[in-house]
């Protein structure tokens, strides 16, 4: 009980200290041009490649033409936005719906537009100030840096799913908070990771609207994503209500085709460096779609030395979900997937614990394995990740006291976690790290020499 | 006589269950876009075109792959052959052999498109033989009795998969629906055995008190012990469902814990009022008090080995579990505390209590309507 107490204030310990990170970058941004344009869930996703951003944001009434500005940061004089040095780039409004799991599976309008637009023509590190309006009236102004593309590295997360209330006081407010501090953390501890992956259930209500609304309202609300590219994929959480994930992100390349049910949230790659990102919404019960899918954007982008696939539905993981029908549906069917495309390694969550694997083929792990090693060259098999929650909304206890068969490494601490994926060349390194004391839970390398 | 009638009435209803449990509004949570598809198919292997199998000493399963040429059998694809790479693992292992029937997973993605991969062997051959096996032992050992038990089992699972499982689904309260279906098929199950007699009469009434007795310790269990259906580890999925129907997930483990009581209940019951019977055949001047002393210590006898035989269900369900706990030297705070062993627990003792106060409640109920000067007559 007294070790449970100790780790519970040293957590709101650390909760303050992200909060208070948090209060100062917004501070710190706040000042750069405030603006009269109401807007809400402001965030933008990398784009095709890292040239391009997409922007996404929803407004009250609907505006004939989105537009974001974007100008040099070195361009501004002082605290005002450099609007004669600024590029405009302008997007799409639509109409948000959605169509609720407990619904009927109609679509019902929500009220709001989303707005969308794609920036392209960025340089590599540079420092850009930016703001989103209709053309007339402007939001405030933010500023992002881009990143070096050649050595770069990404942050990552499992399930936020804001409002789950299974930890601590149970109330949206404390996920939020865990989600701010996560965030905070992360963000002062790879100050230049070149964007975000979160991996679905990034909102937690099934049946009602608001209360979904309100649970990205603070998803969206920590500063960081505002400078930070977020790249998100659809989990099942999100999906109960239909297209309505889909609104409020912006993403490329998606496909109209593959891994949709709602035909604005299917699957959707970019390239970074010499990476490319293969996101999948693996609500969607036919893999050969996705196959299909990997196949096309392989083909299209052949030039990319790695391939990860980034999807909710763990297939490799230990805990409550490892199990599940449907989970173990996706274990029999994606991994050939992903052998027949050499992919390098699967980031998952859905599971609420981390997991990561030995090189998988066939099933099972690549014989010769060591289970003790702390990083693989050349491997013949896949390494699948399953990252814990990024907000500790919510945990799993371990399906099985001992490790799966595929287990190399696993830890279910109940406290808020987050990865960084740095590649250099040759080398993919993944280190995850907790948030009460920023200790590392554990660190792989993948290196390639071919 | 009647029997024909019996089994009409039996058909009729399994009839109006079917129908009832298929209009329904269905979750689906996986979707799919357009003309994308997964489908179950029978296929047949033509050929094992290669394998490379190595048996994994450490824990003896063969792992590795083959190579085979299969031959779909049902749906779109019909009499299309193409070569699967069958993988057997630890997730799937099906060691396969030239003419064996398989049922294929066939994920469609568009027209053009699909993947088949092995889903499983084909199994419903097997089911049926054990089906079949066990019906002509009921009927070969049991007589028309025997049959008449067939006939009460398939109304069990009618009641249970087509009314019970549909109920609960669509909002009806779980506790509600367990107490009414297992009323049911208690009393359909005994009155098929035992026929319309005072002996079915006192097992269905001593069966019935069982199931409330057991209803009100699986409520105190569970508001004491703070376990429910959203302590076990389907609570998300069925969270899910719920919000659809408003299908009331917290009290499906408590509709659960009555569901798993009931054979036990029905199986003492008939055991002590049957024995009552006897009792009073043999002599037919016992008074009442004679025959519930000769129902308890029919009762006593049984209790111990009912209790065992509640406990070994539980224990054969949760074998897997307990050679975990086992091997890895858990404290009893842990295991005694996590989910799923108190729930196991609590499960087997709520059942065993209820069985126990169902044997003074059927010598009762026997004797005092197999003492009366005028038993009615048997159908």
């Amino acid at each position: 009980m007294s070790v449970a107490r100790g780790a519970f204030s040293a957590h709101s310990r650390g909760l303050r200290a992200g909060l208070i990170a948090g209060l100062l970058s917004s501070v710190a941004l706040a000042a750069f041009g405030a603006g009269d344009y109401s807007i809400s869930g402001l965030n933008f996703a990398p784009g095709s490649d890292g040239s391009k951003l997409n922007f996404a944001w929803f407004t009250e009434s609907p505006a004939a033409k989105p537009v974001v500005q974007i100008a040099r940061k070195a361009d501004a004089a002082g605290d005002a936005f450099p609007a004669g040095k600024a590029k405009s780039f302008s997007g799409t409004s639509s109409k948000v719906s959605a169509t609720p799991f407990n619904g009927d599976d109609k679509s019902v309008q929500v009220g709001g537009y989303a707005d969308k637009v794609a920036v392209s023509g960025l340089r590599d590190s540079t420092e850009y100030v930016y703001r989103v309006g209709d053309g007339k009236s402007w939001s405030q102004a933010y500023s992002f840096s881009t990143r070096d593309e050649r050595n770069f590295g990404f942050l990552v997360v499992g399930d936020p799913q804001l409002g789950a209330k299974a930890t601590g006081p149970k109330t949206l407010a404390s996920d939020a908070a865990g989600w701010q501090d996560t965030l905070g953390k992360a963000v002062a501890e790879h100050p230049s990771a070149s964007f975000l992956v979160s991996l679905g259930d990034e909102v937690n209500d099934y049946n009602k609207l608001d209360s979904q609304a309100a649970e990205y309202s603070a998803f969206f609300a920590p500063q960081q994503l505002r400078s930070l590219p977020m790249a998100t994929v659809n989990g099942n959480h999100d999906f109960q209500m239909g297209e309505y994930y889909g609104f409020h992100y912006n993403q490329p390349n998606l496909s109209a085709r593959y891994g949709t049910s709602y035909g604005n949230d299917g699957d959707y790659w970019f390239v970074y460096g010499e990476v490319l990102f293969l996101m999948l919404n693996s609500n969607t019960e036919s893999i050969a779609t996705h196959d299909l899918f990997i196949r096309e954007a392989v083909e299209k982008n052949p030039g990319a030395k790695w391939r990860i696939a980034c999807f909710h539905h763990s297939v490799y993981s230990e805990a409550d979900h490892f199990a599940d029908p449907d989970v173990i549906d996706r274990r029999t069917n994606f991994p050939p997937v992903f052998e027949r495309y050499k992919v390098d390694a699967v980031l998952q969550g859905h599971d609420h614990s981390y997991t990561r694997t030995l090189p998988m083929r066939d099933g099972k792990p690549v014989a010769g394995s060591d289970p003790k090693a702390q990083s693989v060259s050349d491997p013949a098999g896949v390494v699948y990740f399953t990252f814990n929650s990024g907000s500790g909304s919510k945990f799993y206890d371990w399906h099985d006291a001992a490790p799966e068969v595929f287990s190399a490494a696993r830890w279910q601490g109940k406290v808020p976690s987050f990865s960084y994926v740095a590649i250099d060349g040759g080398k993919l390194s993944v280190t995850t790290y907790r948030t009460d004391d920023m200790s590392v839970i554990d660190s792989y390398s993948i290196v390639k020499t071919k | 006589m009647g029997w024909a009638a019996v089994a009409a009435a039996l058909a009729l209803f399994a009839a109006g269950a079917v129908r009832f449990a298929a209009s329904t509004d269905y979750c689906r949570l996986y979707r799919s876009s357009g003309s994308a598809k997964v489908s179950y198919e029978r296929g047949r292997v033509l050929a094992v075109e290669g394998e490379e199998l190595e048996r994994d000493d450490g824990r003896g399963i063969l792992t590795g792959v083959q190579d085979l040429a299969v031959r779909i059998d049902s749906g779109a694809h019909a009499g299309t052959e193409l070569r699967i790479r069958n993988v057997l693992n630890y997730t799937t292992h099906f060691l396969l052999g030239k003419g064996d029937s398989v049922v294929l997973h066939v994920d469609q993605a568009d027209p053009d498109h699909y993947i088949a991969s092995v889903y499983s062997v084909d199994r419903a051959p097997t089911l049926l033989l054990f089906a079949a096996l066990f019906a002509a032992a009921l009927c070969g050992i049991g007589g028309r009795r025997g049959a008449r038990s067939l006939l009460g089992m398939v109304f069990t699972v009618a009641s249970l998969a087509l009314v019970f499982v549909p109920l609960v689904y669509r909002g009806c309260s779980p506790i509600l629906a367990a107490a009414a279906v297992g009323v049911a098929v208690i009393a359909a199950s005994l009155l098929l055995v035992a026929g319309a007699s005072a002996k079915a009469g006192a097992a269905i009434a001593g069966s019935i008190v069982g199931l409330a007795v057991g209803a009100l310790l699986a409520l105190l269990f569970e508001a004491l012990a703070q376990v429910s259906g959203y302590t076990t580890a389907e609570a998300d999925s069925l969270l899910a469902i719920a919000g659809r129907g408003g299908m009331k997930a917290g009290e499906l483990l408590f509709a659960a814990f009555m569901v798993s009581t009931l054979g036990a209940e029905m199986d003492i019951a008939i055991s002590i009022s049957s024995a009552v019977c006897e009792v009073r055949g043999g002599n037919p001047r016992l008074g009442p008090r004679d025959l519930f002393l000769a129902g308890m210590n029919v009762g006593r006898d049984m209790m111990g080995t009912m209790a065992n035989t509640l406990i070994l269900a539980f224990a054969g369900t949760s074998l897997n579990s307990m050679i975990l706990i086992y091997s890895l030297e858990r404290s009893a705070n842990q295991i005694l505390n996590s989910n799923a062993v108190a729930i196991a627990i609590g499960q087997s003792l709520c059942a065993g209590l209820a069985v126990a106060v169902t044997v003074p409640a059927v010598a009762a109920l026997s004797a005092f309507l197999l003492s009366r000067p005028r038993p009615r007559p048997a159908l």
